[in-house]
């Protein structure tokens, strides 16, 4: 009869215990969903951060912008320059300035400059899209096109995808 | 028997509530354990993602010392990595920071400086905190004068005569100017820590830089480099070490031999879009500048300079 009692009074314990345990876990597993989602959430945030940080770095980028007697001209990108960047980026021979220096600096992105006034026209200067990319976030930001040759300023759209 | 029987079935228990409770309390502990490291590399993520968002930010406004508030956390920096505990973050290859090893403390003190060979090659990022002093040694010349005049007066800088440099602060370095041989340690400074005290000799004649450190009652010459204008000097002037000084300035170096292949190929088309007198100047040296002696490049920068100079007065559309 003792036996008994004390059994029953163990399997009370153990029960005690499990649903313990058990009421633990189902915290645990509500706390790292939250915490995955808020995760998620900064990933995210970091993400557009890097693409606004990529614009930002694009657009002082002094292989690009217009300059007169070494002073810099805000928002306004030399087209003789960036023909020139687009030539030696995409020159074979220039391999490892993309693959080293430039995909450093600007990772996984496509950089594309538009003109659209006087004359419409389009210069990739970089392109590296990963194969299984799972976010994409765009920035176009205006800007004015000198051509030094004629001596005259035109309209365009610097694009950069970024991809994560 | 009873007895017995009753006497095992309490031990059990209590062997039983002491197993339970040791996992329990395991299992809690390693909870808070693991609690506390995720929190520490949270932290650590949003001061590194913080610092590099200011970088970026700085680094674009030239000229302009920004104070920034900062978590009272201590940031590793070297030529090309932040770091903060255990995680670290890159330096890319375009960002040219000079910075002490360690910035302690909650103040951040940012200064972007463009630097230009002839043309503009990229801006360079000083990073400081108000813990180091920055003693300038009067020295005869105006060069010392020009690079602490250049520096914002946010900075903590000195312009002292060698019998007279403080010995206070957490942290001082000296800037020496065209000082013969190796410069000594002013006396009071004897009992600074070694790794608190550090110099620089900047040899303006032959452009360029030796760095000392510390040993007992002495100055150790670390190293030398040769460096291309005002703000190369003012890089050494923040720089922690000379191993950091020396790969930020290999990373210009590179820089400039990029810009410089971009403004080669940009002066070849204007030259065949041209003729007349002009024509003459749109030739640029095809030096490669991540290699070429220092002496080669300031001969080349005085070249594109003075062809600019021709281009300008002839009316033609410039080099830069």
């Amino acid at each position: 009869m003792k036996t008994k009692k004390a059994q029953i009074k163990m399997f009370e314990t153990i029960a005690v215990l499990l649903i313990f345990f058990v009421l633990i876990g189902f915290g645990l597993i509500f706390y790292s969903r939250i915490q995955s989602q808020g995760f998620q959430a900064k990933l995210d945030e970091n993400f557009e951060l890097k693409a606004i940080q990529t614009a930002q770095l694009v657009s002082f980028l002094p292989e690009l912008q217009c300059s007169s007697d070494g002073i810099i001209t805000d928002d306004c990108f030399d087209t003789l320059k960036v023909e020139a960047l687009h030539e030696i980026i995409n020159n074979p021979q220039n391999k490892d300035i993309k693959n080293n220096y430039y995909f450093d600096v600007f990772g996984s992105s496509e950089i594309t400059i538009e003109q659209i006034y006087p004359v419409v026209d389009s210069w990739p200067i970089y392109k590296k899209i990963p194969d299984d990319y799972k976010a994409k976030s765009s920035v176009k930001i205006p800007i004015s096109l000198y051509d030094a040759k004629k001596r005259e300023y035109g309209f365009g759209i610097l694009n950069i995808d970024v991809y994560g | 028997m009873r007895t017995k029987k009753g006497m095992i079935s309490a031990q059990f228990n209590w062997v039983f509530i002491l197993v339970a409770g040791v996992l329990i309390l395991l299992f809690f502990g390693s909870l808070v354990l693991k609690a506390k490291e995720s929190s520490d590399i949270a932290i650590a993520e949003t001061v590194l993602t913080n610092m590099q968002t200011i970088m970026t930010g700085a680094e674009v406004s030239v000229r302009t010392i920004n104070p920034i508030e900062i978590p009272n956390e201590e940031i590793k920096v070297s030529c090309n990595s932040l770091s903060v505990g255990k995680i670290s973050k890159p330096i890319t290859k375009n960002k040219i920071v000079f910075a002490p090893e360690t910035i302690d403390g909650t103040t951040l003190l940012a200064w972007a400086f463009n630097w230009n060979a002839p043309y503009h090659v990229t801006n360079f990022l000083y990073l400081t905190t108000p813990n180091i002093k920055y003693v300038f040694i009067n020295s005869p010349g105006t060069e010392a004068e020009k690079i602490f005049n250049l520096l914002p007066d946010k900075i903590n800088k000195k312009k002292v005569d060698f019998s007279n440099v403080p010995n206070t602060g957490n942290y001082i370095k000296l800037i020496f100017f065209n000082k013969p041989g190796i410069p000594s340690l002013p006396s009071n400074l004897n009992n600074f820590p070694d790794n608190k005290v550090s110099a620089i000799n900047v040899k303006t004649g032959s452009n360029e830089i030796k760095f000392f450190r510390k040993t007992g009652a002495t100055f150790t010459l670390d190293g030398s480099i040769g460096y291309i204008g005002d703000p190369m000097i003012l890089g050494a002037v923040f720089s922690g070490t000379f191993e950091d000084y020396e790969c930020n300035v290999k990373k210009a170096r590179n820089k400039l031999n990029i810009v410089s292949m971009v403004y080669r190929e940009r002066t070849s088309k204007l030259s065949d879009s041209v003729g007349g007198i002009c024509k003459s100047y749109y030739d640029l040296p095809p030096t490669d500048y991540s290699t070429a002696s220092i002496d080669q490049i300031i001969s080349d920068v005085s070249l594109i300079e003075s062809h600019n100079k021709y281009l300008q007065s002839f009316s033609c559309p410039t080099i830069y």
